[in-house]
């Protein structure tokens, strides 16, 4: 192989995480005011983990792996906050810095993989194409490397389909194929953006596989975003909850599932549908919709909707903190299971507040 | 598996509605055809949910529009009130379709995004010239309450200024206004985040007790469909693999397919339940293997049409399609090599 031309090598060697974000905000400037997307949001994330970060539509979980990535329009956007990665300042680096960490040390995996495919270029040229501009592989050995890929993603006859065309294969395999294209230069970062939604659950479950061996046998750090708390089990070390803008809640997973402290973490929990349910169990609901990105709520932003609120949550904002565990966060004033929580809850329902009835 | 016959139809006199060998066929280039749904039966009884589950391109969703004649079937038996639908005249159709109403995936684009929410609810009442002004708009005050919303709030606004779930409220309330007895719903709850998917599956619960709806409820998602349904049906390629209880299927999947989409969908619905591990279930490698590609719907596999994916496949099942037999208490498969069930006579006649 001939030396890398177009890689921004990092430096990852020293004891400190592989990303750092550190009070990200971006705000877009509209006619109807400032939408407040991502709002203060930090966490960090160490090589060869895998982070999932879990909201509702609108909840700021795209717009915050857009910014990691630097993939913002350039105009009435307001964004603060530093996003580290290795030694390299994502939010002051130039265009042409950038260029050289997408698809080689960072790439991202979208959630529509008809959409993220050039249509009219055979799928071979797609993948060979990041080996030959950032790594100046020769076309022999990029075509081979890409052959390789696709087999590893599980393709069959690669040698054969690499001239084949995106609309020849189905979602899940187009699926495919733009995983190996984002993992073709060995990034130590991959963002995959809810990779299965749209995809039938079989599929769906094959292609988490899929992007979990490869992060172990790469020892890739992902962070896995996504609207179904169900998909991170056992694929996840971490989660992040995100709810208007803003970290709720942040926890090794198997901790998150047992332990939850924020009462909206509870409530999308028992929103889902199970299996193990009888047929025609009630669900539970949240009351009510998520707050408007440009006319936040005073004090905390799931108050309106939340089965334990009380009149601090609508004047103070909660702070992030620690619980007992290591490495759990959460933002509440009154949180699950604790003492002052249940209170909380149980006043609210002696008194028939919408929501904390049917809570248990 | 993926298989035909009548055998767990039950009695026609009862049902509300009997889907008889039901095909449909769409012209594909050079002379094929896509077999969408290929001789497929089952049937509703009055106030019943039954709940259609397969992944994309098994037909289901054909299967549903098949019942409303949008397109025609291809051949088959579609019976209403005991009435055969496909052999009915435009406007014979066109009075039955006011007592069959669809709920479709996509709320916003099912709304014609120019009228206004009072248009777009009143216009079935201007269409059949139901009542006068005011019983209408007191029709859809209503109706928009049930789904949770306030007629003059809403009435003047557009669907772009609403969510997607409100969206699918206003579908709703629209499918209901004509007093329907049956709801076909495809894919309602797909496009929606799961706090609003619970709202509105609750509705759809609410709006079927108290109105006496009778529902086919087409979706992926197993976990959504076994909240809805009392009777469910798995396809795969346009055949029928199982038929059975909800409670039932989801014990006991006796078909490979229903298994392997159990499967799929236990890892989150484990997740779900507060216990949960993060130990994902696992799969052992054959059944992981067999879960590859959907085969083409122009060339379907001879025989059972599951059988290229299927781990427990044998020569019989490329040979001769498996029928549909019962194996359980109103539970239905069609497979040559159920899990907990004896074999087919053809298969163990073979053996033998």
């Amino acid at each position: 192989m001939t030396r890398a031309r177009h890689v921004r090598e990092i430096d990852d060697l020293d004891d400190r995480a592989l990303l750092e974000v550190e009070g990200l905000k971006t705000h877009f400037r509209t006619r109807n005011g400032v939408v407040r997307s991502v709002d203060g949001v930090s966490f960090d994330l160490e090589r060869g983990r895998t982070l999932a970060i879990v909201g509702e539509s609108g909840s700021g979980k795209t717009v915050l792996s857009r910014s990691i990535m630097g993939l913002l329009p350039p105009h009435n956007v307001v964004r603060e906050g530093r996003v580290r990665f290795g030694d390299v300042d994502m939010t002051s680096a130039s265009e042409a810095e950038l260029r050289g960490l997408w698809g080689a040390q960072v790439s991202m995996v979208f959630q529509d993989p008809m959409t993220s495919l050039n249509p009219v270029v055979r799928i071979g040229r797609q993948i060979t194409e990041s080996l030959r501009y950032h790594l100046a592989m020769s076309r022999q050995d990029a075509k081979q490397t890409a052959i390789s890929l696709l087999r590893s993603v599980g393709i069959p006859e690669p040698e054969h389909r690499m001239r084949w065309y995106p609309h020849q294969f189905s979602g899940g395999m187009c699926q495919r194929i733009v995983i190996a294209a984002a993992i073709a230069c060995g990034p130590k970062l991959l963002l995959a953006d809810e990779p299965t939604t749209g995809l039938d659950v079989t599929v769906s479950a094959q292609i988490l596989d899929l992007i979990h061996r490869l992060q172990q046998e790469r020892y890739m750090s992902v962070i896995l975003i996504t609207h179904d708390l169900g998909v991170v089990t056992g694929r996840s070390d971490e989660v992040i909850v995100m709810y208007a803008g803003q970290i709720v809640e942040q926890a090794p997973t198997s901790v998150l599932f047992r332990d939850m402290r924020m009462p909206y973490t509870e409530a999308l929990l028992k929103s889902a549908p199970r299996l193990s349910n009888p047929s025609h169990t009630r669900l539970h609901t949240i009351p009510g919709n998520p707050p408007n990105p440009a006319d936040l709520p005073k004090g905390c932003r799931f108050a309106p909707r939340c089965p334990y609120v009380q009149e601090r949550c609508r004047e103070e904002e909660p702070p992030l903190r620690a619980a007992d565990v290591p490495r759990h966060w959460y933002a509440c004033w009154y949180p699950v299971g604790s003492p002052e929580g249940t209170r909380a809850l149980q006043e609210n329902q002696a008194v028939g507040a919408p929501g904390a009835v049917g809570v248990v | 598996m993926a298989g035909s016959g009548t055998a767990h139809l039950r009695d026609a006199d009862e049902s509300l509605i009997r889907v008889e060998n039901l095909v449909v066929d769409f012209p594909a280039p050079k002379g094929q055809k896509v077999h969408a749904v290929s001789d497929v039966s089952f049937d509703v009884y009055p106030g019943e949910t039954v709940g259609i589950v397969g992944e994309s391109g098994c037909g289901k969703s054909t299967t549903g529009r098949a019942i409303l004649q949008l397109p025609r079937p291809t051949s088959g038996r579609v019976l209403f009130e005991g009435v055969d639908l496909t052999g009915l005249s435009g406007e014979e159709m066109r009075q039955v379709r006011t007592k069959l109403q669809v709920i479709f995936q996509d709320p916003i684009s099912s709304l014609y995004p120019r009228r206004t929410v009072s248009e777009l609810v009143l216009e079935p009442l201007a269409i059949w010239d139901v009542g006068s002004e005011e019983d209408r708009v007191e029709r859809a005050r209503l109706m928009l309450s049930e789904v949770n919303m306030d007629y003059d709030t809403v009435s003047w606004r557009r669907p772009y200024e609403f969510s997607i779930g409100q969206c699918q409220r206003i579908s709703i309330a629209r499918a209901l206004m004509l007093n329907p007895r049956v709801l076909i719903c495809d894919e309602p709850v797909s496009a929606l985040d799961v706090s609003v998917q619970a709202q509105i599956l609750n509705l759809l619960e609410d709006m079927k007790r108290r109105y006496g709806l009778t529902m086919i409820f087409i979706s992926h998602d197993l976990a959504v469909v076994k909240n809805v349904s009392d009777r469910v049906l798995v396809m795969f390629l346009g055949k029928t693999c199982e038929v059975a209880g909800a409670e039932t299927l989801y014990a006991s999947p006796a078909h490979p397919y229903t298994r392997a989409l159990l499967m799929a969908s236990v890892i989150s619905s484990r997740a779900l339940s507060r216990a949960g591990t993060s130990a994902a279930p696992v799969l052992d490698e054959e059944e992981r293997e067999s879960q590859t590609e959907m085969p083409s719907s122009v060339t379907p596999p001879s025989g059972c049409r599951y059988r290229t994916r299927c781990p427990r496949a044998s020569e019989i099942c490329g040979v001769q399609e498996p029928s549909m037999r019962q194996i359980g208490e109103g539970h239905f498969v069609a497979c040559h090599f159920p899990l907990g069930a004896p074999a087919s006579t053809e298969a163990t006649a073979i053996t033998n």
